[in-house]
C-alpha cells in the first residue's frame, strides 16, 4: 500500500502573505547570474536529498527533466562523484552545493579546496547565483521537511 | 579575515529586496516575540558556524534589550533556567530544523508537537519561515566567509 504522509500543517509560505511572491523573487535572482539553468536544477536536487526533502526531490526532479536534465543525470546525481555523466563545471557547483548544504556542527564547512575549484569555473556573478541558489534550496527545503509537505502535493 | 566574493545578495539584482521582503513577512506575520526570534537566529546561526550572523545576531539582540545572561547561554539553552517553555519549544524545533542534513526523520513528532501546543499554525509559519530564512544568510555568509562585525 503507498504510503501517503500528511502535512503537519499548511505550508508556511502559504500561511504568510507574501512569502510566496518573495520566495519566487529570491528564485528569479538566481537567475540573473548566467549560470545554466540545468547547473541551477543540479545543485537544488542534490541540496534536496542531503536535506531529505520528499517535495523538493519530487518537484525539483520534474522541474529539471522539464529544463533538459537527461534521465542519466537525474539517476546519477546523488553519487555524481562516481558518475561519468558530470562536467566539470557542474562537479564543482555540485561540490560547492554538498559543502554549503553540510554547515550544521562541521568547521570549516566550505574549505578552500572546495571553493577555489568553483571560483574556477564560475565568475563572480556566477558563483553568487550558485550560492543564492544552494541557499534559496535550504529554506525551501526547512519549509517543507519541517511540515512534512508530502511530495507530489501541490505547493 | 577577508571575503571570498562580496555578498552573492549584493551582487545579483533583485536579491536583496527579495530577502527584505520575507523578513518582513516574519516580522509582520505574527506575534511571535521579536526577542524569540532573535534568539532562534543566533541558535540556528550557531549551529551552521556562520561567524557573521551570530555577532551581528547577537548585537542586534542585545540592542532590543535582550540580557547578556540569556546571550552568552542560548548556545546551551537546555541547561540553563533562563528560558521560558515557549521559547525552549522553539529553540528545539530550531535545532532539529536545522540539523537535517543526512538525517531520518530530522525534526521528530515529539519536537514538532512540542512546538504545536505552544504555537499557533500562523506563529508556527513565523517561525519555520524564520529559521529557514537564516538558514539561507547562513550560508550565504559562511560560504563566502563574509567577516564577522561587518555590515551588509
Amino acid at each position: 500500500m503507498a504510503h501517503t504522509p500528511q502535512a503537519r500543517m499548511t505550508n508556511p509560505a502559504h500561511v504568510l502573505a507574501d512569502a510566496g511572491p518573495a520566495i519566487q523573487n529570491l528564485i528569479k535572482a538566481t537567475r540573473q547570474g548566467g549560470v545554466d539553468e540545468s547547473i541551477l536544477e543540479l545543485v537544488h536536487l542534490r541540496a534536496s536529498q542531503i536535506n531529505n526533502c520528499g517535495f523538493c526531490v519530487d518537484y525539483g526532479a520534474k522541474s529539471a527533466r522539464k529544463n533538459g536534465v537527461g534521465d542519466e543525470k537525474l539517476f546519477a546525481v546523488a553519487a555524481w562523484r562516481e558518475a561519468p555523466y558530470f562536467s566539470d563545471e557542474e562537479r564543482a557547483a555540485l561540490a560547492l552545493a554538498e559543502a554549503a548544504t553540510r554547515l550544521a556542527d562541521v568547521s570549516d564547512a566550505v574549505p578552500d579546496e572546495v571553493w577555489d575549484a568553483a571560483a574556477d569555473h564560475f565568475d563572480e556573478k556566477q558563483l553568487a547565483a550558485i550560492v543564492l541558489m544552494v541557499a534559496v534550496t535550504n529554506l525551501f527545503n526547512r519549509l517543507n521537511v519541517t511540515v512534512r509537505q508530502p511530495a507530489g502535493a501541490g505547493f | 579575515m577577508s571575503a571570498r566574493m562580496p555578498n552573492p545578495a549584493a551582487v545579483l539584482p533583485g536579491a536583496m529586496p527579495a530577502i527584505l521582503q520575507l523578513v518582513k513577512t516574519v516580522q509582520s506575520g505574527g506575534d511571535v516575540p521579536a526577542t524569540t526570534l532573535d534568539l532562534v537566529h543566533l541558535r540556528a546561526s550557531q549551529i551552521n558556524g556562520c561567524g557573521y550572523c551570530v555577532v551581528g545576531g547577537a548585537l542586534k539582540s542585545r540592542k532590543e534589550g535582550e540580557t547578556d545572561e540569556r546571550l552568552h547561554a542560548v548556545a546551551a539553552w537546555r541547561e540553563t533556567p533562563y528560558f521560558t517553555e515557549e521559547e525552549r519549544a522553539a529553540l528545539a524545533l530550531a535545532e532539529y530544523a536545522t540539523r537535517l542534513a543526512d538525517r531520518p526523520d530530522a525534526v521528530p513528532d515529539a519536537v514538532w508537537d512540542e512546538a504545536a501546543r505552544h504555537y499557533d499554525e500562523k506563529q508556527l509559519a513565523q517561525l519555520v519561515l524564520w529559521l529557514g530564512l537564516t538558514n539561507l544568510f547562513n550560508r550565504v555568509n559562511a560560504t563566502t566567509r563574509q567577516p564577522a562585525g561587518a555590515t551588509w
